[in-house]
């Protein structure tokens, strides 16, 4: 049982790269002696768990960390010392009296985790229940983690056991194959063939067939001392059978009670709050390693492509509280990625921007939902349904903000910037736009009830919910495009090009400017210098998109997204506007501010004179070049008419 | 042992003699000769597994265990049915045994005596039978004996009764069953039929539209 | 696994249950039980051989059996209730959404596009 000592160098030279909780412990550093050490903390890696730990003689065949961290300077040591110990703590917290009660609670859970699985190995053991069968259990009772801490049953005693096993079946191989000649010998002469089949080798050689001989005395009925002492050592076995037999069944009948009453329960709990809509599926918990159900609660199957978590969560009893759970299956490992906490959330926030000052000032500020509220009675909070609505809340906003900063890196040269991984800035003239991912934490969820309303939190708030809808019409145009992919020979491409967050609310806020940028050029340039001069504004047709042939062949579902769709088309369309300006007697001129991308803007001039003949009809992108213009147009063309 | 010269005259002798095996009795040492060799043949191989440096797994040595288990049941039928033949028979060596070259194989081969684990194993039994043959009387004892099988007679029967109480097959009680002899004559079960059934055969040109427009 | 199979199973192993429950008893008596043809006066007592392993078959055995067949009840239930919950397909008339008023939609935009703009 010795294992490959390069092997446990390895091992222990990887770990020092990795967390290396060999070294701080002092269970480890006991054993230069040949027998395993009899606790091992809980710390030690799965993957140290199925070698056996056999420091073998102590030689420098092991890597003694003890030495080598011995030696380490001060400097290093400390921290991996901290590290080994997990985030947060401080090298000012240990002290004798805390490691010497680490060890003691160690020690206890080992005595218990021990003393648990006694009752488990003997189970497994005896009983096997049919391997293909099990399909899911939530405690397995055979399950890998029952045999890891079957190898902590220490070699000793195992190799007691078997031991002892072997030699029982010496005994009986010894006892059945001596009987097995005898009547193979006796036999050998009246039926020699039969005989020779079975007798060893030697018995064949050293005595001649047929060397023993019967003969047949009267029977002779037992006495009755004799049978009453038979009775009396079958009594006595029968007892014993009996016995075993029963503290075998009792036992076996409380954990299978246990275990029932707690499956009973799991299947209850999610039988009760989930419904057939819900995509559960069985999986395998990352973290305790049983198989159990799990739920997805990412939005893939409406159209999403977000693919920086994977969207389910483990559904797990905890018995504690005697209720579900369900924990996103990739909540550890984000964590320990020092991503920052796993919840975050998205906040709008605007500022209006004081003159005097050249400062903002805050005005509006959306609010925290209610679903992220710890909630008041406290059944609610526990209950699996809110869990999950949570997780779906908590992955939406988080692929809001994803799609909000690929979209935010192509305006940049519209006054969106990128301050952190967390916050996107957009500037206007007069104020300022701020989307922010906050952390879900205590003082969050406390202060957010202190603030007081603000002008503008309801546009905040409308500006939150339309950014939300708009990722939607995304998810939605993505299924409609899944459904009408004929062959599916590439992949279907996610809408990288096409994510339209922002870009259709900020076009809204920056056409407006434009608008009265313009109708202030308009003023100043045509209407008063012209007298009596009156500016309109055309109601543009709502330019039908080219929506293809409503086919009356599309299936319902499509036709259904096309009207979702269109619905949004109002916000999403370009930005147009058209103005008229009618100059008395001169004819009109036709303005049109339109933008390319949302945030841009060009206008179209046309000068129409009295007899309808365009005489200029002009683009401009620059607002000072338009006026230019206007004023020559102006100067040109109208006054000098009336001059006429 | 390269050469047996009590062989040769050996041989001669019993050519000489006929010795009468008559009282042997092949037909139940045969039968138990059979049921002997697959056991002692399951016991060695369990041994080799156990004796393996990394053992099997554990359910196919439970089920060696549970095959030996068997074997030894039926070795145990075997004799207790010839138990009164082979009783009363009682083996002798015969002439042509070496008893020069192996007199410890002889009174190992033929004794009666039980190892000592098994002594000990008996000894146990008794003591756990709770029953001291010194402070009871013969009657008391048997009296006691007799109580045990009573229980036991009455347990064995309640489970009968109890057995008789249920239908085992069949989808109706046994109550409903001994009410109308009739049911559960037949197989009643019904699988359910789903609500989905699925046109047939496929339509040439929905298949087409799907191909080309999609779902 | 069919459901007539599954019924099936439940009717064996029942059945093996009583039956391991009846062996169970029927090992531990102390005399034998026997035949009307062979020594009809006189019961014999079990040899010791006999007497030892009827008692390993009464705990391997039938002890084993009797658990096995209680933990094959338990892996049929499990088996049955995943397929219960696991296998549900939401049925299209009833589970779907509720159908959007398109008209009353239309209108909230317009007036989304009004408040998010007038107050600017």
């Amino acid at each position: 049982m010795t294992n490959n000592p390069p092997d446990q160098s390895s091992q222990a030279a990887n770990h020092e790269t990795k967390r290396i909780p060999l070294a701080i412990d002092p269970n480890f550093m006991k054993t230069t002696s040949s027998a395993l050490p009899t606790d091992q903390s809980d710390d030690n890696d799965k993957s140290q768990n199925g070698t056996h730990q056999n420091a073998t003689t102590g030689q420098s065949l092991v890597n003694n960390p003890y030495e080598m961290f011995g030696s380490m300077p001060l400097d290093q040591l400390i921290p991996v010392i901290l590290q080994s110990r997990g985030i947060g703590s401080k090298f000012a917290d240990l002290s004798e009296r805390v490691l010497s009660e680490e060890i003691a609670n160690d020690a206890e859970d080992m005595e218990h985790v021990k003393n648990l699985d006694e009752d488990v190995e003997m189970d497994s053991s005896d009983f096997p229940a049919n391997a293909d069968q099990e399909a899911l259990k939530p405690q397995q009772i055979e399950g890998p983690l029952a045999r890891e801490e079957e190898d902590q049953m220490t070699q000793e005693q195992f190799q007691q056991l078997k031991n002892s096993t072997v030699q029982s079946l010496n005994l009986s191989v010894n006892e059945a194959s001596l009987a097995l000649e005898f009547v193979s010998l006796l036999l050998s002469s009246v039926r020699p063939s039969a005989a020779n089949a079975s007798m060893s080798p030697f018995l064949k050689n050293a005595v001649p067939t047929a060397s023993l001989n019967a003969e047949k005395i009267p029977y002779e009925k037992a006495t009755e001392s004799e049978i009453v002492d038979k009775k009396l050592t079958t009594r006595g076995w029968k007892l014993r059978s009996l016995e075993e037999s029963r503290v075998l069944l009792k036992d076996t009948h409380k954990t299978l009670e246990a275990s029932l009453r707690k499956e009973q329960n799991y299947w209850s709990k999610v039988s009760a709050n989930t419904s057939k809509k819900d995509v559960i599926f069985k999986m395998k918990d990352q973290e305790t390693g049983e198989k159990s159900l799990g739920l997805k609660y990412g939005y893939e199957d409406s159209g999403s492509s977000y693919k920086q978590e994977r969207g389910i969560a483990i559904l797990r009893y905890n018995a504690n509280k005697d209720a579900l759970e369900a924990v996103p299956a990739e909540k550890q490992q984000f964590e320990s990625m020092n991503r920052g906490p796993f919840e975050k959330f998205m906040r709008v926030r605007i500022f209006t921007k004081i003159q005097e000052e050249d400062d903002y000032i805050l005005s509006g500020e959306t609010a925290l939902d209610d679903l992220l509220l710890a909630a008041d009675n406290s059944g609610a909070e526990q209950n699996i349904r809110r869990q999950i609505s949570k997780l779906q809340f908590l992955i939406f906003e988080k692929e809001l903000m994803y799609h909000l900063k690929k979209e935010s890196e192509t305006l940049i040269s519209y006054g969106v910037t990128l301050e952190n991984e967390n916050k996107i800035t957009v500037e206007f003239p007069t104020e300022k736009i701020e989307f922010e991912m906050m952390n879900l934490t205590d003082e969050v969820i406390l202060n957010h009830q202190q603030d007081a309303p603000k002008t503008n939190d309801r546009k905040a708030a409308l500006i939150l919910v339309m950014l939300r809808m708009l990722l939607v019409v995304m998810y939605k145009k993505q299924i409609r495009k899944k459904l009408l992919m004929v062959a599916h020979s590439k992949a279907v491409h996610p809408f990288d090009n096409e994510a339209l967050l922002l870009r259709p609310i900020m076009g809204k806020f920056r056409h407006e400017n434009y608008l009265n940028l313009l109708q202030k050029v308009i003023k100043t340039y045509v209407l008063d210098v012209v007298a009596n001069s009156v500016v309109t504004e055309i109601p543009s047709d709502y330019r039908k998109q080219n929506i293809p042939v409503r086919r009356e062949t599309y299936d319902k579902h499509i036709t259904k997204l096309d009207d979702e769709i269109t619905l949004f088309d109002k916000i999403l369309q370009l930005p147009r506007i058209d103005l008229k300006v009618e100059l008395p007697g001169s004819g009109k001129i036709e303005f049109g501010l339109e933008s390319s991308n949302y945030c841009n803007a060009t206008t179209s001039v046309k000068l129409v004179d009295a007899s309808n003949a365009t005489i200029f009809d002009t683009r401009f992108s620059n607002f000072k070049e338009l006026e230019d213009f206007l004023h020559f147009i102006v100067s040109e063309y109208v006054t000098e008419g009336k001059q006429e | 042992m390269s050469d047996r010269p009590g062989s040769a005259p050996a041989i001669n002798a019993s050519s000489q003699e006929e010795f009468n095996f008559q009282h042997v009795p092949a037909q139940a040492l045969d039968a138990v000769r059979m049921r002997l060799a697959q056991l002692t043949h399951s016991l060695a191989k369990l041994k080799d597994e156990m004796a393996k440096a990394d053992l099997p797994q554990w359910y196919s040595l439970q089920m060696q265990v549970s095959v030996i288990l068997t074997q030894l049941q039926s070795l145990t039928t075997t004799l207790h049915h010839f138990e009164e033949l082979l009783d009363s028979t009682i083996v002798y060596p015969v002439g042509t045994f070496p008893t020069t070259a192996h007199e410890g194989l002889l009174t190992t081969l033929l004794r009666k005596k039980n190892i000592p684990e098994a002594e000990s194993w008996i000894h146990d039994a008794k003591e756990t039978a709770g029953i001291d043959l010194n402070t009871m009387s013969s009657d008391d004892v048997k009296k006691c004996l007799k109580d045990d099988e009573e229980v036991t007679k009455w347990a064995l029967g309640f489970l009968k009764q109890e057995h008789s109480n249920y239908a085992f097959r069949g989808l109706h009680t046994s109550q409903e069953i001994s009410e109308n002899p009739t049911l559960g004559a037949y197989d009643e079960y019904q699988p359910s039929v789903s609500n989905n059934i699925p046109k047939q055969p496929f339509d040439v040109d929905s298949i087409l539209k799907i191909i080309h427009q999609g779902a | 696994m069919s459901d007539k199979g599954l019924l099936e199973q439940l009717n064996r192993t029942t059945e093996t249950l009583s039956h391991s429950l009846t062996n169970l008893i029927r090992y531990a008596s102390i005399s034998t039980e026997k035949d009307d043809e062979e020594h009809g006066a006189q019961e014999l007592p079990e040899s010791t051989s006999k007497t030892s392993t009827g008692g390993l078959m009464m705990v391997s055995g039938q002890t084993a059996q009797l658990i096995r067949g209680i933990q094959d009840l338990m892996v049929m239930t499990r088996n049955i209730r995943e397929k219960w919950v696991l296998t549900q397909i939401p049925d299209e008339k009833a589970d779907s959404q509720q159908e959007l008023e398109m008209a009353k939609c239309a209108d909230l935009l317009e007036e989304w596009s009004k408040a998010v703009l007038g107050k600017i």
